[in-house]
This record gives structure tokens, C-alpha cells and sequence, in this order.
């Protein structure tokens, strides 16, 4: 009842108005959406440089200086529906990257098309990795071995919001890794992270698929669940008759089966901050793989680390946050046929460190890491960074 | 290929899901316009309330910082002030996001809703957990962000962005009344 003469109290006021305004009607609706025409084109960027050091033992390690990323965005906003996205990045100063390049399309208030050039939606860091948002110099360590950021690949898919509900989700169908491209690609010490196509005259045999759903119903908490599926690619199949199946199993046996799954969560309250994640891989067809291309890939690879920080500065426009980070991971969790795991592979880092944000957006980072893998081999280093977001 | 078959057929469901082809062209999306109903009703329970816009104030010699296309609205029942709806829009990393905040006729805040959010990112700002800590907030007052107003992870842009949208629209409003204006 209330409902219907909320209703007819609209419907007069927007006929009121009507009447009134003499030059053209308005309703509450139509002027929220004349949006805001200007600033179609937005601009930004992110950037960090790095001061490692190796200072384990009584060797003399050089360190390394590097602009290890320096990336420009661009956003530009057609209409009320439609915009572009992209993010061109500087790597090591000299290697040039697309890091993101996707068209948007709003179907609906809280659904969009996305197709392009796209991040996977995996843990944290690979979505969200301008450096103002994590701790530590460097990306945490299983953001680089089991989950290969920045993963992106070319695709198409859908990414939206449960109305109803603090829920967000996303789904895509992507070009996957390259596994074989005349030798093999993907290896023991870093698993996938070779075979990432980045959308570099990519090869595509056949697709995968990247899910995740984001729950951020209770303050200050963030869950996240995420999947990827798919086969790799592999140069082997170009050419090949369509009813040769011995071929075909020949070629098949260059590429690999990914079934990954990850979970992560961000928990905040007041000054303290708390981050996790975990990423487990399943690799089916290795022994072959292995045989054919002479390679080490791990049949199960695993991963997370745990963090904890907190904001010295909590309610201040700066924030200074010490942190320490544990990190676990194994690209040799399990391996396959007769081969043994590489114990070097098997790894262990703790870091501690502290990031100094001097205004929002900018950061300057310092931290202590110390590695250990499963030979008893102990590696520290010092790390410095400053970063920008903006 | 079977699997090809599968995610494609996955894909096709999804679209279908997220009615592609159900979305019009112009106008107030019924879903929002539900939104904005079912928030006034909440908010305010009571029968035969109008909501009339504002148009002959003159924003724009206002400083708004951070909040765009402000329209103003009083809820009224017969000729008695009930409180005031605004919309406003405020930008993100990219993409503006539109909302509503419902003050009452002592200009505290009683409710704010994300009504239009177009960025993949960011959209955690919809969560009520979060909106909530603007609720009693009056005249600007309090709302500085990660001091009054907490941080929400994901949103890194959207949350302060917001926080400062609100604040100016609250201010707005204050600086409204003490004119005589509204």
C-alpha cells in the first residue's frame, strides 16, 4: 500500500515539475543520468623502484637498481555504458607491455561485457598491484611463482555485482598459457609463469576458463574464491590434418591441463591489517609433457602466505605500517611419474618490514627478507622501493 | 572441443542471466528506481510522501569538491518537511558512481545508497556495512575518511572519493539552510 502511493507521489511530482518547468521535463531519474559530460578522458599511472640486496654470508653480492615498473592509464569514458581501459607498462625501463586493454560495456547498473586484453582474476595482487596497496618492496612471492602476475591474456566475459547482495563477480573466457612453442615453456622453478601470452601475438589452441566471487558484506572484510581452467597452448597443433588422430595425440601430448584454485582474504579494523591467500594447482599430463620437452613442471603446485600489518598513523592523512609477511609455496608440491621434487623448490621467506605512506598514493617501502627452500639454502635481502599511485 | 562447447555454452547462459537483451535505452532503469523507493519508504514510513526537486537554487557558486550533478530534493508530507533526498555522482578511478543520501529535516544523515556503480572496481562501496558509518552524520562534521570513516579494501579510489562526495553534499545542504534557502 505505502508502495503504490510512494509511487503515485512520484508519478505526480514528476508531472508536477512537468508542468512547471517549462523548458524541459525532469525527473529525478533523468538528471541523474544526463551524467556528468566532461572528463571522458582520464589519465593515471603507477610506478615503483627498487633497491635489492643480497646480503646473506661472507660473499659479496652486487644489488640491483631497477625501475622495475613504471605504467600510464588511460580510461576513456564513450558514454554513460561504454568505455575503454588501458595500461601501458615500462618494465625494467626497456621492455614494453600492454598491461591491460579492454572494452566495457554496462549492460545493466551492475553487469558489464569486458573483452580485450584482461587481468585473471586470481588472489589479490594480480587484480589489485599498483604498490600502494600491498606491503613489501617486492609483490609477495606466491604473486610471482604460483599465481604469475601480472597474468592477463586476451578474452571476454561478464563482471558484476549481486544486486541484492555484497557480492562480486567475474567470469571470463580467456586465451591460456603457451606451453610449447616448438620446445617446451613451463618449468619447475616457476612454474606457469613462462608461459604467459600477455597478448603478444598469442597462441591459441584452445580456451580457458577464470572465475572468481568477491564477498565484502561485513565491514572491513574482504573474501574472495576464485578458479581457472583450461588446457595450454601449444604450437604443435598448427597445420595438422584435422583426421590424423594419431598426430593429434602426438601433439596433445605438449600440452598440459591447469585446474587452479585460490582463495584470499583482506581483514581490516581500525589500525590493524590482516591479508591472506592460498593457491593450489593441479597439472594434469605432465609425466608426457616432462618426456616430450625435457622440462621439470611440478604436478601440483601450492602456495600462501599470511600478513599482518598495522597503521601507526591510524586516523592521520599519513600512515606508517610495519609488517610481517610469512610465505610458503612449493612448485614441486607434488610431482609426477618417476621424477623426485626438487627440494630448491620447495620455499620458505619471511619478510619485515615497514611502508611509509606520505600522502595517499605515495609510498616508500623498506623490508628484510629472508628465503630458506627445502636444502637447508638460506638467502637475506634488504630491499628498498618507493612507489606511486595516482 | 567438448570443452570448448561447454564454456561456450556457459557464456551464452551467463549473457542470457544478465539480461543483455532486456536493457533499454533511456530513462530511469526500473531497478533503480525501485532502489530509490524502497530506501525512502525505509527510511521514512510514512503514507503520501512527495518528493519535489529543488531547481531554483543556483549550485554552482557553491564549491562542491568531489561531488557532481547535485540535485536536491524535499520529502514532504502535505506542507510539513519531512527531510531532503539528494543525488550526487562522484568519480572513481574512471567511471563516475551516483547515489542518494536521505537526510532528515535536521539535515542528519539517515541513509546513503549506491544507486548506479559502472566501474569493475571499487563497487565495494556498496556494501551497507560500510554506507552505514554515514548514518547521524550532520553538517560535514566528522566525516574526514580512515579518521571517522573507515577504508574498505578493493575500493581504494571509490571509498574516499565518496566519503568526500558526501561531505560536500552535507555541507551543501547546511550552508543551504542557514541562508534561508531550503
Amino acid at each position: 500500500m505505502k508502495k503504490g502511493l510512494l509511487l503515485v507521489a512520484m508519478i505526480a511530482a514528476f508531472y508536477t515539475t512537468k508542468a512547471q518547468d517549462v523548458q524541459e521535463p525532469k525527473s529525478i531519474g533523468t538528471t541523474i543520468l544526463e551524467r556528468v559530460k566532461d572528463e571522458k578522458l582520464s589519465i593515471g599511472g603507477y610506478g615503483e623502484v627498487h633497491y635489492n640486496q643480497q646480503i646473506s654470508g661472507n660473499t659479496r653480492y652486487n644489488g640491483k637498481m631497477d625501475v622495475h615498473r613504471m605504467v600510464l592509464f588511460f580510461g576513456y569514458q564513450f558514454n554513460d555504458k561504454t568505455s575503454f581501459i588501458t595500461e601501458i607498462e615500462y618494465e625494467h625501463v626497456k621492455e614494453l607491455y600492454v598491461e591491460q586493454a579492454f572494452l566495457n560495456y554496462n549492460v545493466r547498473p551492475n553487469t558489464s561485457l569486458r573483452a580485450g586484453l584482461m587481468l585473471v582474476p586470481m588472489g589479490i595482487v594480480n587484480e589489485y598491484h599498483e604498490p600502494t596497496t600491498y606491503n613489501g618492496v617486492e609483490r609477495p612471492s606466491v604473486d610471482n611463482k604460483i599465481v604469475p602476475t601480472t597474468w592477463r591474456e586476451i578474452g571476454v566475459g561478464v563482471s558484476g555485482r549481486v544486486s541484492s547482495l555484497p557480492i562480486k563477480y567475474q567470469v571470463y573466457v580467456m586465451n591460456g598459457f603457451n606451453g610449447y612453442n616448438g620446445g617446451g615453456i613451463l618449468r619447475g622453478s616457476d612454474g606457469l609463469r613462462k608461459g604467459r601470452q600477455k597478448g603478444a601475438e598469442s597462441t591459441f589452441t584452445s580456451p580457458s576458463l577464470s572465475a572468481k566471487v568477491d564477498y565484502y558484506g561485513v565491514k572491513g572484510l574482504n573474501i574472495g574464491m576464485a578458479g581457472y581452467f583450461g588446457k595450454t597452448q601449444s604450437s604443435a597443433f598448427d597445420g595438422l590434418d584435422k583426421n590424423d588422430d594419431i598426430a593429434e595425440a602426438v601433439a596433445d601430448s605438449t600440452r598440459v591441463g591447469i585446474s587452479m584454485f585460490g582463495m584470499d582474504v583482506r581483514y581490516k579494523v581500525n589500525a590493524l591489517q590482516f591479508k591472506g591467500q592460498y593457491i593450489h594447482s593441479f597439472i594434469s599430463d605432465v609425466a608426457e609433457y616432462n618426456d616430450k620437452t625435457g622440462k621439470d613442471l611440478g604436478k601440483q603446485m601450492q602456495g600462501y602466505y599470511v600478513e599482518a600489518g598495522y597503521n601507526l598513523l591510524h586516523g592521520k592523512e599519513q600512515a606508517l605500517v610495519p609488517f610481517v609477511r610469512y610465505e610458503n609455496y612449493n612448485t614441486h608440491h607434488k610431482v609426477a611419474g618417476s621424477m623426485t621434487a626438487n627440494k630448491a623448490y620447495d620455499r620458505e621467506e619471511v619478510f619485515f618490514g615497514v611502508s611509509y605512506h606520505l600522502a595517499k598514493g605515495a609510498v616508500v617501502k623498506a623490508d628484510y627478507q629472508m628465503s630458506k627452500d627445502g636444502n637447508d639454502v638460506k638467502k637475506n635481502f634488504v630491499n628498498f622501493g618507493v612507489g606511486v599511485w595516482f | 572441443m567438448k570443452r570448448l562447447r561447454d564454456i561456450i555454452h556457459l557464456v551464452v547462459i551467463l549473457v542470457l542471466i544478465s539480461g543483455t537483451f532486456g536493457a533499454k535505452a533511456s530513462g530511469f532503469p526500473k531497478s533503480i528506481q525501485k532502489k530509490i523507493n524502497k530506501a525512502v519508504q525505509k527510511t521514512f514510513p510514512i503514507d503520501g510522501l512527495i518528493m519535489n526537486s529543488i531547481d531554483d537554487l543556483n549550485l554552482d557558486s557553491f564549491a562542491c569538491e568531489g561531488a557532481k550533478g547535485i540535485s536536491l530534493n524535499t520529502l514532504k508530507k502535505a506542507d510539513e518537511l519531512k527531510g531532503f533526498a539528494c543525488f550526487a555522482s562522484s568519480k572513481g578511478k574512471n567511471d563516475y558512481f551516483d547515489y542518494m543520501i536521505l537526510f532528515n529535516e535536521n539535515l542528519e544523515i539517515q541513509k546513503v545508497v549506491v544507486l548506479i556503480y559502472r566501474s569493475s572496481y571499487g563497487g565495494e562501496i556498496m556494501a551497507k556495512s560500510w554506507l552505514k558509518q554515514f548514518i547521524g552524520k550532520v553538517k560535514g562534521e566528522k566525516m574526514e575518511f580512515e579518521k571517522d570513516i573507515d577504508g574498505i579494501s578493493g575500493a581504494t579510489i571509490s571509498a574516499p572519493s565518496m566519503a568526500k562526495g558526501i561531505k560536500a553534499v552535507s555541507l551543501l545542504l547546511s550552508e543551504l539552510k542557514e541562508n534561508g534557502r531550503i
